[in-house]
């Protein structure tokens, strides 16, 4: 951690915390979606793959407290905070239907590795809405796997989508001078506009 | 400021009970020998004895009070989840009833019950430390062990930013509110919301991230020296170190009679 940008330490930690509150904000709200890896993500984006990993594995290992079950998971959460360090290198999050398309990929992961994981702990039917979906695709005659696969797929592309867009219009709003001190932040300022900005101030 | 208080740090401050005063790596040992029993030996009466022990555990450490509050509610509500779609779902030859297209069958509720208790065993092992144990204490203990002040720091820091962004949350949203944002009805305006609630949170927190950093600089945050602290731990005593040995001599021993046996 010595190597750690030094405003990259006192981000992990808001990292986690948004985590929490989005989670809670979306139930206050009552919102059918999840929202609880929006930190991840945006951390992930704006200081790298391994920062944002540490923010979803300390997310996951403090809800455990709470719900255990979550503890299960918690490779879901840090594949979130690896790929959004590598997708933001990539300039993914500077466009709008990009961001929106890169869903598919966060969706995959929780979708992929997280039956994976539900099926190899819970045998395919985990505590949650979801697992009740998987009970009936089983019930209809779908495999287990299938069943399971299907059902977190689908609940986790309804529910990043949302949180990519959020996370886009989040990092739209992060001042230039903040970015500019992060790892990440050279890539998500838009340079154009700043060379604009100045040749109209000269 | 009190006399007591101030002079309550001059020597380690102890709780005067002989559970919650181990040392917090300590009593992480136990726990997790705790955890994975159950684990190994996969029958519901052991994952229930470990649940009762969870409970003994608390009323001699005097923490009955947090941990049923917690733990009584986590583990119906996991506890059942699991055992009813376990039930439900899972095929077997020794049908009990018919509902509808849900048979239940005596394997899906054998399964279940063993599974559920496994679940909410592991659960009660992970509430009974966080109530018996302060975070500051074991991350006092892992600093002692060689773990980087800044990895610890960034634990402690998040889960009070948790505690200080959740009150911000709060702030926000009845600010929002009195501005005309509506938080209820139809879904859409709910969706629409969100926004204006975790834009202002989470580009503030940003923003005093970046206040923070520069005062903690100035606080010699990044000084390669050992740094100090203001609270101890109790020096581990023998008979501590003596109970640990036991205990971790019987789990090895259990562990090479369940692989034998």
């Amino acid at each position: 951690m010595k190597k750690m940008n030094k405003l990259t330490i006192f981000l992990i930690p808001i990292g986690i915390a948004v985590n929490f509150i989005g989670g809670q904000i979306a139930l206050l709200l009552k919102l059918p979606l999840y929202l609880d890896s929006i930190g991840t993500i945006t951390v992930g984006a704006l200081c790298g793959g391994i920062p944002g990993a540490i923010v979803g594995a300390i997310t996951n290992i403090s809800i455990s407290v709470t719900n255990p079950t979550t503890l299960a998971y918690i490779w879901l959460n840090i594949g979130f905070g690896l790929l959004a360090g590598y997708l933001s290198k990539k300039g993914v999050f500077k466009k709008l239907w990009k961001t929106v398309i890169a869903g598919f990929g966060f969706a995959l992961i929780g979708g992929g590795v997280g039956s994976m994981i539900t099926i190899l702990l819970f045998d395919g039917l985990g505590a949650g809405t979801t697992g009740m979906i998987t009970g009936m695709l089983m019930t209809i005659g779908f495999s287990v796997q299938a069943g399971a696969f299907m059902s977190e797929l689908f609940a986790d592309l309804l529910d990043k989508i949302p949180t990519l867009i959020i996370v886009f219009f989040i990092l739209k709003s992060i001042p230039v001078r903040t970015l500019a001190k992060l790892p990440l932040g050279h890539v998500l300022i838009n340079t154009n506009k700043l060379s604009g900005a100045t040749r109209k101030e000269a | 400021m009190d006399y007591q208080f101030v002079d309550s740090f001059r020597k380690p401050q102890v709780q005067h009970n002989w559970f919650l005063d181990l040392n917090p790596l300590s009593k992480l040992n136990i726990i997790i020998i705790l955890a994975i029993i159950p684990i190994l030996s996969h029958s519901w009466q052991v994952s229930v004895a470990v649940i009762t022990f969870y409970f003994v555990l608390a009323v001699a450490s005097n923490r009955l009070k947090q941990f049923s509050k917690v733990y009584v509610r986590l583990a119906l509500l996991i506890g059942s989840l699991l055992f009813i779609m376990r039930a439900m779902f899972i095929p077997g030859e020794d049908t009990l009833m018919k509902i509808g297209f849900i048979t239940i069958t005596q394997e899906g509720v054998d399964h279940g019950a063993r599974f559920a208790s496994l679940v909410v065993a592991i659960c009660g092992a992970l509430v009974f430390y966080s109530v018996a144990t302060q975070a500051r204490d074991l991350m006092l203990a892992l600093e002692k062990k060689g773990v980087p002040h800044t990895a610890t720091y960034v634990i402690l820091s998040s889960l009070q930013s948790i505690i200080d962004l959740g009150r911000m949350s709060k702030i926000i949203m009845e600010s929002q509110k009195a501005r005309g944002i509506e938080t209820e009805g139809k879904a859409m305006n709910r969706i629409k919301a969100f926004f204006p609630i975790l834009g202002p949170l989470f580009l503030g927190a940003i923003s005093n991230s970046e206040e923070k950093a520069i005062a903690m600089d100035a606080r010699a945050f990044y000084a390669p020296e050992k740094n100090t602290h203001l609270r101890e731990l109790r020096p581990v005593p023998m008979s501590e170190k003596l109970i640990l040995v036991i205990v971790n001599l019987a789990f090895i021993a259990f562990i090479v009679w369940r692989v034998i046996g």
